[in-house]
């Protein structure tokens, strides 16, 4: 499949209408069990913001990011071999474009709805459902759908903050 | 040294604006935008990958989505003003970027310097521009402030955590000796025509040299609360 950047641009326009943030700390529905069983063989849920800064900032979290980052590699090599590199950068800034003030913004009314005014961390929030938003759309651009950046992205995009994976674990805000 | 007594309200008023005035207003937001894109692409996007956890990774990531979407603010102040497209963003102009931007960074505890330090001449810079006659740059300016502040910020709670060790102070300290001599250069030239003819403009309030000794002192003010040192500038 090569890059569609039609596909890109689709995500761009869903970002206004994601639920980012909604439904942080809550209980997993069946249907999040479903796709979390999809992305890990145990999903653990973080229940405040308090911990969520905890999992995020564990340094076993480190080799699942570190293997996702080689992932995005990967991909974006896959793309580069259908589009020229300003033609990519203009398509993949979109996001970038779209985003910078919608997932800071849904961050902080979260966080305020939990009686939390950080601006850090709604702004760590904000750069987690860019770097999310950003590989999913990549990754269904030059995948499909059904790759596993493309289901995270669409589980942010649900209200849900996939925080750490360690081991064989998820842990999810 | 401010001669005229002039304010631009809007980008249609600066039309009818004397050609330098113009022209040095033009320069001052190609400037910006040029450089606020640049910064991010090699300082802030470059460093996710140096990011201790993925709280600091996406922290970072953050903001370099505030430097590039500091870009986009001068960039589409700078089409309502004419300015072509291809001449505010680096690689497809002849304009270079600054020279702070040629410090190959190699580490996490480099950049946390460069969010110590290069943010806050950029804050000197914007607080400049906060006075400005072209009104819809000072706006732009403004907006600008309360993030390079938060990235300033940044750096000083990054180097400060990383001086709780031994190991982690050293390597911040070796780091604000590799950047810190090629900062001073960021305010430009003593003596510059260009400086002059901002100021003759009230589109700068403030000569280079006098921005630059402010930067130096607030470096060696952030720097001792760290318990470490400046090095000569270059």
């Amino acid at each position: 499949m090569p890059f569609d950047a039609a596909i890109v641009a689709a995500h761009v326009a869903a970002i206004g209408n994601g639920r980012w943030f909604e439904l942080v700390g809550l209980p997993f529905s069946d249907d999040e069990r479903v796709v979390l069983a999809a992305l890990a063989p145990r999903a653990v849920r973080i229940a405040s913001w308090e911990e969520a800064r905890r999992a995020a900032d564990d340094t076993r979290a480190n080799p699942a990011y570190d293997a996702d980052a080689g992932e995005v590699g990967a991909l974006k090599a896959r793309a580069l071999a259908a589009a020229a590199p300003d033609e990519l950068l203009r398509v993949m800034s979109a996001l970038v474009d779209r985003g910078l003030d919608v997932f800071h913004q849904a961050a902080q009314r979260a966080a305020a709805r939990a009686g939390i005014t950080d601006e850090e961390l709604t702004r760590v929030a904000a750069g987690a459902a860019a770097e999310t938003v950003y590989r999913g759309a990549l990754a269904a651009a030059v995948e499909g759908g059904s790759h596993r950046f493309a289901v995270t992205a669409r589980l942010f995009a649900s209200g849900r903050w996939p925080l750490a994976r360690i081991d064989d674990t998820l842990f999810v805000f | 040294m401010s001669t005229a007594s002039i304010e631009i309200k809007t980008v249609a008023e600066l039309a009818n604006a004397p050609a330098e005035y113009r022209e040095a207003a033009e320069k001052l937001v190609r400037s910006h935008a040029i450089n606020e894109l640049y910064g991010a692409q090699v300082f802030d996007e470059p460093a996710v990958q140096f990011a201790p956890t993925p709280y600091w990774k996406w922290l970072t990531c953050r903001v370099a989505m505030e430097e590039y979407g500091h870009h986009q603010r001068f960039y589409r102040l700078g089409q309502k003003m004419g300015i072509p497209d291809d001449h505010m963003i680096p690689g497809r102009t002849e304009k270079r970027p600054l020279s702070i931007f040629e410090f190959e960074m190699k580490s996490w505890a480099e950049f946390c310097v460069i969010k110590l330090l290069a943010d806050m001449a950029e804050i000197i810079q914007v607080e400049d521009l906060m006075e400005c006659t072209f009104v819809p740059l000072r706006v732009e300016a403004a907006k600008t402030m309360p993030e390079e502040k938060f990235h300033a910020g940044f750096g000083v709670k990054a180097c400060t955590e990383l001086c709780k060790t031994e190991a982690g102070r050293i390597e911040v300290q070796a780091a604000i000796d590799a950047l810190f001599p090629g900062m001073p250069a960021f305010f430009g030239k003593s003596n510059s025509k260009n400086n002059e003819t901002f100021r003759k403009w009230g589109l700068k309030q403030r000569t280079n040299e006098a921005m630059r000794e402010d930067y130096i002192e607030r470096a060696r003010g952030i720097v001792a609360k760290l318990g470490l040192t400046l090095p000569a500038a270059a």
